[in-house]
């Protein structure tokens, strides 16, 4: 009998206990940006769970327009040391959830980290923080009708229609397909390409077979490091600066000017290389020449690669358009520091794979093949309408641009 | 006909050129070409007032130009108009 009562209190309790932890009062923080279409998409899901669990309190942050509240998340990311590039950001107790996938995904995340927060009645190490700034950063309840009109014009549509290729899913594009396209139409430049056509004409008349494809491939591996860390360096500063939206505004401007640019060059560039063009290029033939005589290979490897970083970075300005642009697409997505990385590596690929494979058909036909200014000229007026409809979009439409 | 070939080392569009042009040389061993270096000849680009390279001037029998071509220029499209011009 007495063990009976007692299963029956620990029951009792048990039951009793459980709604007091699922009452537990937990702050969700959401810093999110107006006419990102993730953050409409998690602010849906919030608002359900807001009316689900009343609880839970969310406090809305919008980072894109509001100074005070930027600020804000800079000081909880400094605080709680976390990554603050791209929009929606949603703390729960210190652990930061970055993106919005889904209410299945994403949305499943924030609601563990919840409710492990009810049932271990966690610490809300933001609210110190949150307090002082309460003044001057003010939380909003609700977003207002016009804003959420406005939020949801911004969303990227299901479906969009192009020129020629006609309606494509927008879900089916992605930012790996973007990598593609502005990666590609950048490793058609024709500024960086022309080094190493120099380089392959002299590469091709070379004795030893061995040292010339050494050569020629230190300088490709120097070009893509060099490239990564030049769009490493834009990326890190959009990263630190994106959240501000002028400079969202800025870099869609200067996509629209280096886009028309590009397509003067289109229209108005004859084909060959024009004899303007002569001292600047035979004085770098004669660098190359040099370098790829020098006796002694050590010396001839360090002067190939010292040649591709000084060649990219002088070529920068000429080239600067698309990897800047990219690198502010990649800043405004919401994503984690390793995907950064990785997309920039993947688009370094993909900027690198027509010199390897020109190089690499070079060698073995021991015949100079290569990307030509006609090419370059197409490349212009892709590359060049490319960027101008992506500097609307940043200016316009920011989060048909937002992956992740 | 004669062909002159006006060209440059630093001109990524002559490198193109060079072995398009050694095949066509090998198909019509008639014809007579003759090359010049941009840099070395700057008296024949003045003479021809050549802006861009690489340029291909066609001569006749009496060494009077009847076309140019420049920059980057299909195979097809030279062996089509060198046979149609092989006797002038």
């Amino acid at each position: 009998m007495r063990r009976l009562f007692l299963l029956s209190a620990i029951a009792i309790l048990f039951f009793v206990i459980k709604p007091v932890f699922a009452q537990e009062p937990v702050t969700v923080y959401f810093f999110y940006g107006q006419g990102c279409p993730h953050c409409a998409s998690e602010e849906l899901f919030l608002e359900k769970f807001e009316r689900e669990k009343p609880e839970i309190q969310v406090k809305r942050y919008e980072i894109w327009f509001n100074a005070e509240n930027r600020k804000l998340l800079r000081e909880v990311a400094s605080a709680l040391d976390i990554n603050t590039g791209g929009v929606p950001i949603t703390i729960i107790n210190s652990k930061a959830f970055y993106g919005y996938m889904s209410d299945n995904t994403t949305g499943q995340l924030i609601l563990s980290a919840v409710e492990y927060c009810q049932a271990v009645k966690c610490e809300d190490k933001i609210a110190p923080i949150v307090k002082e700034f309460e003044n001057l950063a003010k939380p909003i309840k609700e977003i207002p009708q016009d804003r959420a009109s406005e939020i949801s014009n911004n969303v990227l549509p299901e479906k969009i229609k192009i020129p020629i290729i006609g309606e494509v899913a927008t879900k089916n594009l992605s930012l790996p397909l973007l990598t593609v396209i502005i990666g590609g139409i950048d490793g058609f430049n024709p500024c960086a390409m022309w080094i190493l056509l120099f380089l392959i004409s002299l590469l091709i008349g070379m004795e030893s077979r061995f040292r010339a494809w050494l050569l020629g491939s230190a300088f490709i591996l120097a070009s893509a490091l060099s490239y990564f860390i030049f769009m490493s360096a834009w990326l890190n500063v959009f990263l630190f600066l994106g959240l501000v939206f002028w400079v969202r505004i800025i870099i869609g401007g200067i996509a629209i000017f280096a886009g028309s640019h590009q397509l003067r060059k289109h229209f108005s560039q004859k084909s060959g290389c024009p004899a303007s063009e002569h001292e600047k290029k035979l004085k770098m033939f004669d660098k190359i020449k040099n370098i790829v005589q020098t006796k002694k290979f050590a010396l001839a490897f360090g002067g190939i690669v010292v040649l591709a970083f000084s060649v990219n970075l002088l070529e920068l300005m000429c080239s600067a358009g698309l990897p800047a642009i990219y690198t502010q697409v990649l800043a405004i997505s919401s994503l984690a520091k390793w995907q950064y990385y990785l997309h920039l590596l993947f688009y370094i690929l993909i900027y690198m794979l027509d010199d390897l494979i020109i190089f690499t058909i070079a060698m073995i036909t021991l015949k100079s093949v290569g990307v030509s200014t006609k090419y370059g000229r197409y490349s212009a007026l892709i590359g060049g309408t490319i960027m101008i409809l992506i500097g609307i979009l940043l200016i316009l439409r920011p989060g048909w641009l937002m992956f992740g | 006909m004669k062909i002159l070939k006006f060209g440059a080392v630093w001109c990524s569009d002559c490198i193109i050129m060079k072995p398009r042009f050694e095949e066509i040389e090998k198909e019509f061993p008639w014809l007579q070409t003759e090359y010049f270096d941009v840099d070395e000849h700057g008296d024949l680009v003045k003479k021809y007032k050549l802006e861009d390279f690489p340029a291909f001037l066609f001569l006749d029998k009496n060494g009077n130009e009847f076309k140019r071509f420049y920059g980057e220029v299909g195979k097809k499209e030279l062996v089509k108009f060198i046979e149609e011009n092989k006797d002038r």
